[in-house]
């Protein structure tokens, strides 16, 4: 093809990235964000997806059949995991200001500096050159495209084109990605751009399978079939299972792929660092495997097509996707599927750069500029500036490493040097999954860990590929280091059994787990450590008492901690931060101690939302004065917190409800108190008025006195209750008495109203304990609403149940609806509803009714059957 | 947020069940040179568990809860 038109095209889509991407960051300036919702942020993580699946998933396919499955079928074993591992991560990096791997790290192992910078390190070493693999592809692939049978591949071409691509992706990068100092503030326009991708690539991906399966093809059993007419092709059809060390092997590296989706440094920017709501996990822990499920299932065909329709040419397996729209003159869907490729590749790259790069500079540049007091010669907000430039240099540092290892790497396949990486970010897993469950894993022992996996790893992965480079002597591989006959990179300690990537997962990861937990075991922690095992392994318990946990001890003084964060945030900005943050804590009920705690906790929260904890502990350590806390103290310290917690919000709450209260009883007594005066003021005013009206206005004097009088009684009635004072008459008496006395009084009122009453009364005799006037009065209660309410039917009913009997009192009223069934039996219930058109009545009745009930260890309700609204009460029988 | 105590036991049979499935020796029976609806037998069983995985999952997390 026509190298102007690839070259066009490609432009045209990194520009309507650069588009999507700004016009995100600029939809977020205005507090609308695209990315909070659930689809974007599963298709973010298909950032798993490079090139690797696109030209490797095949490649790899075409010579060993449905091996390649597993690279996928490992993250969808590892997502209903996420809900315990993520959702956990994502819930401490919220709340401690976490934004990568290696400050997850440290941070749990006592905020720890060098063990940062170790996991750092591994990062860099294991990643750049997946990440140079990704480049290598996007020169690859536009050099088959432009390929012509009187010109074949050029080298120079290809790496020329990969480098000015490279530069596009790191400008993409620096711009939206490394602009803001604050690191909880998510990169909304690179991570929507990712998600646009992911949407792309498998579109493409499914154009071109389905052109090559449907029309090159005649579908899916077409090219099983004839493929299995080929008797060289038979083997792809099952797993070899030649090696009796098969079922391990598909064990190792599936366990690989899963530890991969959760700690590979671009999968942990989109999982934890780019998530907006702890909520979208749950879509994307099924929805991210299906986007999995859909982009593997045209691989086997296309790997199949390829060896059918080129079975004797050298054209490379990987590029089958490719060459097979070439090769039928398909210019368009080659162009596609090209295009897929190239978001494939440029999304990991765009990923991975920055999330290495933050951890570059949280962990490793600026610990060393702190060590080497760099401090000391910036002035003002200069600190703020230095952290976001080495955060850009970093990005180029990586595509500079990345770049330089192309020209280096030998023609390795795609797979093997993904999975290299994915074996270096599996040995952060005993450490991560570790500091989660298990408090008494220590920092010595994380540190020994990640080592001698780091060493295992280099020994058995890396030394062989520089041997083939001819760095080292080819005997290493053969004979072993220096001679020993058990150290062969391939078969170390004799095991010949496994191939490469799972003998070395097993040994690195069993030495790993080993001496992380011997040394754990066997080493103490600090208080520092301590404090961060607790709140890491409880977090869902600690995680809303973080702020208020002063665990703490030593001087600190507010300027010098003010001077600290004015050299990230300027002077302005700090001073309105401190102001803010003393109004919310009421410094005047707190101790000397526990402001200076909480303050020193404030300043190290936002030191670390800009430079990582590790960092940040590190800068305040500096200006104030430390003392060590002991472990009993720690967890006394913690508790307490979690306690005075618990006491403040049920304190308010019942302060509250008091307020409430106070507030409905004058509002009760105004109302009577009100027509009294006026018609009071009438009668004063008009001594004149005649005989009737007169009488008429003394009547509704009296009525609103007695209306006064009884909402005092019952409010000194319910006061009685509520502290405790009331005394219970308690006699023994027949129930059936009090609803007869009851009935007795409400007789007229029914007849007056034409009412139909019903009398269930099943059983005589039946004798309870209780305070006969109290139990008389919530019947009276009960048939004072009825009346009210009820349309035509009132029925009392009462009956023994167990060894209590339950009256009760039902009308064919409107009834109660479902949710104010419980609400109802609240003080002033009634007051609080202005939607419910107000019944006469203090609000107080159905509430003293509770009360008494529970004085007599009974229970009342009210519940709905056959269109009757049920008022009842139970209460024991004595036989 | 569904209410972690309800998923978790769900979640843990998914997992348990998958992890089963996707392992020899099980897979190993499947891996036969066989069709299944004109496609490799062990290809097929991949899929189809895969996509029952998937809608186990789904279901866990949009189960209306009583």
């Amino acid at each position: 093809m026509n190298w102007g038109i690839i070259i066009i095209a490609s432009l045209l889509y990194l520009g309507l990235l650069f588009i999507l991407a700004y016009v995100a960051d600029k939809k977020a300036q205005n507090h609308q964000s695209l990315i909070n919702s659930p689809y974007v942020y599963a298709l973010s993580l298909a950032v798993y997806c490079t090139a690797w699946t696109y030209y490797g998933s095949v490649g790899r396919a075409s010579k060993s059949g449905i091996d390649f499955l597993l690279i996928y079928l490992g993250p969808t074993l590892s997502a209903p995991l996420w809900w315990f591992i993520i959702r956990k991560i994502i819930r401490i990096s919220k709340i401690q200001n976490i934004s990568n791997i290696a400050d997850l790290i440290a941070t749990r192992y006592g905020k720890s500096a060098i063990l940062g910078a170790i996991v750092t390190i591994v990062s860099v070493l294991g990643i750049v050159p997946y990440i140079s693999l990704q480049i290598k592809a996007i020169g690859e692939s536009f050099s088959i495209m432009i390929a012509t049978q009187e010109a074949p591949i050029v080298k120079p071409v290809y790496i020329d084109y990969a480098f000015y691509t490279t530069i596009v992706l790191a400008i993409f990068t620096l711009y939206f990605g490394t602009r803001q100092l604050d690191l909880n503030k998510k990169n909304e326009g690179m991570v929507f751009a990712i998600a646009f991708e992911s949407l792309f690539k498998l579109w493409a991906f499914l154009v071109v399978g389905g052109y090559i399966t449907f029309f090159v093809f005649d579908g899916f059993e077409d090219i099983f079939s004839k493929a299995f007419a080929q008797k060289e092709l038979q083997h792809l059809f099952t797993i070899n299972t030649q090696s009796g060390y098969k079922a391990l092997e598909w064990f190792l590296i599936g366990l690989a792929s899963m530890l991969a989706i959760m700690f590979l440094p671009r999968q942990f920017q989109m999982l934890v660092a780019e998530n907006k709501q702890e909520k979208h996990l749950q879509k994307a822990i099924w929805l991210f495997p299906l986007y999995l499920l859909v982009i593997n299932i045209f691989v086997m065909p296309i790997a199949l097509a390829g060896k059918l329709s080129f079975p004797d040419s050298n054209i490379d397996a990987d590029t089958y996707i490719l060459a097979l729209p070439l090769a039928n003159n398909q210019n368009l869907i080659a162009l596609i599927t090209y295009l897929g490729g190239f978001a494939a590749a440029t999304s990991m790259v765009i990923v991975a750069s920055l999330a290495l790069s933050l951890m570059l500079t949280n962990n490793l540049f600026i610990p060393i500029s702190l060590y080497f007091s760099v401090t000391k010669h910036l002035k003002g907000r200069q600190w703020g500036r230095w952290v976001l430039y080495t955060r850009r240099l970093s990005v180029v540092l990586i595509l500079t490493l990345a770049y330089g290892y192309l020209t280096v790497i030998a023609d390795a396949p795609l797979v093997s040097i993904g999975l290299i990486s994915f074996v270096a970010v599996s040995q952060f897993a005993p450490a991560i999954i570790g500091g989660l469950y298990w408090k008494d894993a220590t920092q010595k022992g994380a540190m020994a860990g990640i080592l001698i996996g780091f060493v295992m790893w280099a020994f058995t992965l890396v030394l062989p590929t520089l041997i083939n480079k001819g760095i080292f002597p080819e005997s290493i591989i053969s004979e072993g280091l220096w001679g020993m006959g058990w150290l062969k990179p391939y078969q170390l300690f004799g095991l010949k059994e496994l191939e490469p990537v799972a003998h070395s997962l097993f040994w690195s990861l069993l030495f790993n787990i080993a001496a992380y937990t011997f040394v754990s075991i066997q080493s103490n922690q600090t208080s520092q450590e301590r404090s961060q095992a607790e709140f890491f392994v409880d977090v869902f318990k600690y995680s809303n008492i973080y702020e208020e946990a002063v665990v703490w001890r030593g001087i600190a003084h507010k300027k010098d901690l003010e001077e600290l964060l004015s050299g990230f945030l300027g002077a302005e900005k700090v001073k309105n931060l401190l102001a803010d943050f003393e109004k919310e804590q009421n410094i005047a009920s707190q101790s000397n101690q526990e402001n200076n705690a909480k303050l020193v906790k404030y300043a190290e929260r936002i030191l670390a939302s800009t430079i990582g904890s590790t960092s940040a502990r590190i800068l305040v350590a500096s200006v104030v004065q430390e003392d060590e806390i002991s472990k009993e103290e720690l967890l006394q310290m913690l508790r307490e917190s979690q306690e005075l917690k618990k006491l403040n919000f049920e304190l308010k709450k019942t302060d509250k409800q008091k307020n409430e209260f106070i507030g409905t009883v004058t509002h009760e007594l105004r109302t009577p108190i009100t027509s009294i005066r006026s018609f009071s003021e009438i009668l004063y005013d008009n001594p004149d008025l005649d005989e009737n009206q007169r009488q008429q206005f003394l009547q509704t004097v009296i009525n609103e006195t007695q209306r006064m009088e009884r909402l005092i009684n019952q409010v000194l009635d319910l006061e009685k209750f509520d502290s405790g004072k009331q005394v219970l008459n308690l006699e023994k008496i027949d129930i059936q008495t009090v609803i007869k006395e009851a009935i007795e009084i409400y007789q007229t009122v029914i007849q007056e109203k034409n009412l139909h009453l019903d009398i269930h009364i099943t059983q005589q005799n039946i004798f309870i304990l209780a305070d006969k006037d109290r139990i008389l009065q919530i019947i009276l209660n009960f048939l004072s609403n009825a009346v009210k309410f009820s349309k035509k039917n009132i029925i009392i009913d009462s009956r023994i149940e167990q060894d209590n009997v339950k009256v009760v009192v039902a009308d064919d009223g409107k009834g109660v609806p479902e949710e104010l069934k419980d609400a109802i039996f609240e003080k002033f219930f009634q007051a609080e509803n202005q939607t419910i058109k107000k019944p006469k009545g203090s609000g107080l009745g159905l509430a003293i009714c509770k009360k008494i009930i529970q004085y007599h260890k009974g229970q009342i309700g009210v519940e709905t059957s056959n269109g009757l609204t049920r008022f009842y009460f139970t209460l024991p029988i004595i036989h | 947020m569904k209410n972690p105590q309800k998923i978790t036991p769900r979640i843990v049979l998914v997992f348990v069940v998958a992890m089963l499935l996707f392992n020899f020796p099980i897979l190993g029976i499947f891996n036969e040179v066989n069709f299944l609806m004109g496609l490799p037998s062990i290809l097929v069983y991949i899929f189809i568990v895969w996509a029952l995985v998937i809608g186990a999952l789904f279901v866990i997390f949009n189960k209306k809860e009583s």
